[in-house]
């Protein structure tokens, strides 16, 4: 019997001496942990004084100062980073106080003054215009922290203050958000412009200004594309040919810098849809030749020509974009019977449907990371303008506008920015085809132009030096 | 080989005392496990100390998910999903189009098949997102029980050191902790708002949050960083921003004083 109340209580001992090690073990690892989860997103405060002219008597000095300031308003605007504090809520009069902070500076301005309008940033800047030269000193402040968070004086002649502005604008980015802005890129389109049975080539800043005429032909002239540098343009025109007078859709290669152009594709039929590779050394296009239109790669330097695509059944396949990384080419074609969006393999294989709702989707665009695709998709009777992942997955559509007449607008023709953040289009939803932007997420859309002509296919370039 | 006889005497009377003490053992074994099953039914706490331990910590899992659920985390749709229909499907009537090539009539068909196939492909893609949304929040609650079941069992440890009566992981116990992380949960997560420009990025922080008695921060600090200042600093504005926090419940001041709560931005 000694020996059973033995057992029992070591029994006892072995079962308390357990739950001792595993009370002890769970101790040890105890620690409470929360995911909290993705955060909300908010604009940022910004505060945006009127710049000081430091210039001495310069006739249009204020001229060049607004114009400083409105494009840098406007840049940063469209950035959709920022929501600008009315001027009327200032405290302070920038007039009168320093671009820095006051205890450094005599006479400099209160963070005080700011953050108690609940400003995130502040920029100050002031400007001096030189005869024909201009000089922007600005500062880009972090409220809360009493930070600067960059200072930079930015010096040019003032015909290119424009280029000054959108450089600060690219920088205040690239300091923010380690990505540079697409504020100094370029649009290439076709336009009406010049009469109206015509359309020539224009090129323009991405927010309009500085309109440059690319071609005089009197015929029309369209889809133009930039070489990766920006220093070609390759475009199709209905120009008559010397010796046959017969007109044809031949394409040509504009150089930007010289201003010179080249016959480079002329056969039978439609030569037209350029995109070029990365490295600018072949462009793709399509050909018609009298049959059903396919894409064909020609070298720009050399007499380098292939058939990438082929059919099926005398199929169409028309409007190649060649991907940013250069491997792959999106593209429509009607071989399941309506127009859709394809990408293949650079050489023409490995063929992939993407698109598979609508009844017409065209014009195909690359996003600058390659994983989104924006193009125009008819679903009524009208066009609007969509982005899907490359995998297909992930359709959001961007625009939904009406006309006057309450009718859907068609929108056509997208481009990514060589940021990736912005797709441009045209929409005749004022009547006139005009061009348009929105954030690629469809959050915020604006008018480019705003004028009475007519605007096609316009190509975003890459930022321009 | 002369004593086999007697030693055999003395192993047989070995034997019977053996197997009758084995008999005995055996019995009062089986007799105390019975015991000791049988008296968590009847008699729920207090006497055997170890034993509520050692049960609360395996029943805990399963039960705790219901104040959770009504707190779900809430995914921030980003604003363009409103807007996104995907062009709708060709309707049927096209088919009147391409009438004459009735015999070919291929290209309607194929895309027909192609849409209704999308519009199923994308059905079901939605439900099996919704499954793997459910196994997710599943998990996570599992995980954030466990977690806490933990804590309180740290807490009872930190606590007394000396085994107590065995009655902290009781049900209303452990719905007030669950209670309390969820508040704080839902505190912080209103406010944790990052500018814009900063989104998008795969940022990633986590800080080391004490509060004392009343819920007021002792200290707060990042222990991972995001490797962005800007990132980091949005953390802990919303880490102050949201205090006071609540008073943690009794059994876990202790651990929300020294050892803190890790926080995670997002995770």
């Amino acid at each position: 019997m000694k020996k059973n109340f033995l057992n029992t209580t070591l029994i006892f001992v072995f079962f308390a001496g357990l739950s001792f090690i595993a009370k002890s073990a769970f101790a040890e690892d105890s620690q409470i942990y929360i995911k909290i989860g993705e955060a909300k997103t908010k604009k940022s405060l910004l505060a945006f004084p009127p710049f000081q002219n430091a210039s001495l008597g310069s006739a249009n000095a204020n001229t060049v100062g607004a114009e400083l300031f409105n494009v840098i308003s406007n840049d940063l605007s469209v950035s959709s980073y920022f929501q600008f504090i009315s001027q009327n809520a200032f405290l302070e009069d920038s007039s009168k106080v320093g671009l820095r902070p006051a205890p450094a500076e005599p006479n400099g301005f209160k963070f005080q003054s700011w953050s108690s309008i609940g400003a995130d940033f502040l920029i100050r800047g002031s400007y001096s215009v030189i005869g024909k030269d201009v000089e922007l000193e600005i500062y880009l402040y972090h409220v809360p922290k009493a930070g600067l968070v960059f200072a930079k004086k930015y010096k040019g002649t003032v015909a290119a203050a424009r280029r000054i502005a959108h450089t600060f604008s690219n920088d205040v980015l690239k300091n923010l958000t380690d990505k540079t802005g697409m504020f100094l890129s370029r649009v290439v389109v076709s336009s009406d412009r010049s009469n109206k049975t015509y359309k020539e080539i224009y090129t323009m800043d991405w927010d309009g200004a500085h309109l440059e005429k690319v071609t005089d032909h009197k015929t029309i002239s369209l889809s133009p594309a930039w070489a990766p540098d920006g220093r070609r343009i390759a475009y199709t025109s209905y120009v008559q040919r010397a010796r046959t007078k017969m007109r044809n859709a031949d394409m040509f290669l504009y150089d930007v810098t010289a201003g010179t152009r080249k016959l480079f594709s002329y056969r039978l039929g439609i030569n037209s849809g350029a995109s070029f590779s990365p490295d600018g050394k072949f462009v793709f296009l399509t050909i018609s030749q009298g049959n059903s239109p396919d894409i064909y790669k020609i070298a720009t330097d050399s007499d380098f020509v292939k058939k990438i695509t082929n059919g099926p059944n005398s199929a169409m396949n028309v409007e190649p974009a060649v991907s940013p990384d250069g491997k792959q080419v999106a593209f429509s074609s009607d071989r399941s019977g309506r127009p859709m969006i394809y990408v293949m393999d650079i050489d023409g294989s490995n063929i992939r449907r993407i698109t598979f709702a609508g009844v017409f989707n065209s014009s195909p665009s690359w996003s600058s990371d390659g994983k989104k695709l924006a193009f125009a998709g008819q679903s009524g009777d009208n066009f609007d303008i969509f982005v899907v992942s490359t995998d297909g997955s992930n359709m959001i559509r961007l625009t939904t506008a009406k006309k006057a007449n309450g009718r859907a607008a068609n929108n056509e023709d997208p481009s990514f920015s060589p940021d990736g953040r912005f797709v441009m289009y045209t929409s005749n939803r004022s009547g006139k085809n005009q061009i348009f932007i929105s954030t690629a997420d469809g959050s915020e859309e604006r008018r480019v132009t705003n004028d009475s002509y007519n605007y096609f296919k316009p190509k975003w370039s890459a930022n321009l030096d | 080989m002369d004593s086999l006889p007697y030693q055999k005497i003395i192993n047989d009377s070995n034997e019977v005392e053996v197997t009758q003490g084995l008999k005995w053992s055996l019995g009062l074994h089986v007799g105390l496990v019975l015991f000791l099953m049988l008296k968590t039914y009847f008699v729920s706490n207090d006497v055997i100390d170890y034993e509520s331990a050692i049960r609360v910590d395996l029943v805990g899992l399963p039960d705790k998910i219901d104040p959770k659920q009504l707190a779900p985390a809430e995914p921030i749709a980003p604003p363009p999903k409103e807007k996104s229909e995907p062009p709708p499907a060709p309707p049927p009537a096209v088919e009147k189009e391409k009438l004459p090539d009735k015999s070919k009539i291929d290209p309607d068909s194929i895309n027909l098949d192609a849409v209704k196939k999308k519009q199923q492909q994308a059905l079901n893609k939605l439900k099996s997102l919704s499954a793997i949304e459910q196994i997710k929040k599943n998990l996570e609650e599992s995980k954030k029980q466990n977690e806490k079941d933990r804590a309180q069992k740290a807490a009872t440890q930190i606590k007394g050191n000396i085994l107590s009566p065995g009655t902290e992981l009781t049900g209303l116990n452990k719905l007030q902790h669950e209670n309390y992380v969820g508040q704080i949960d839902r505190q912080i997560k209103q406010n944790w708002s990052i500018p814009e420009w900063l989104a998008k990025k795969d940022y990633q922080a986590q800080v080391l949050l004490k509060l004392d008695e009343k819920g007021l921060i002792l200290s707060r600090h990042i222990v991972k960083s995001s490797g962005n200042a800007n990132y980091d600093d949005a953390v802990l504005e919303t880490i102050d921003k949201s205090a006071p926090y609540p008073s943690p419940p009794e059994k876990l001041i202790a651990i929300v004083g020294a050892r803190g709560l890790l926080i995670g931005f997002p995770e």
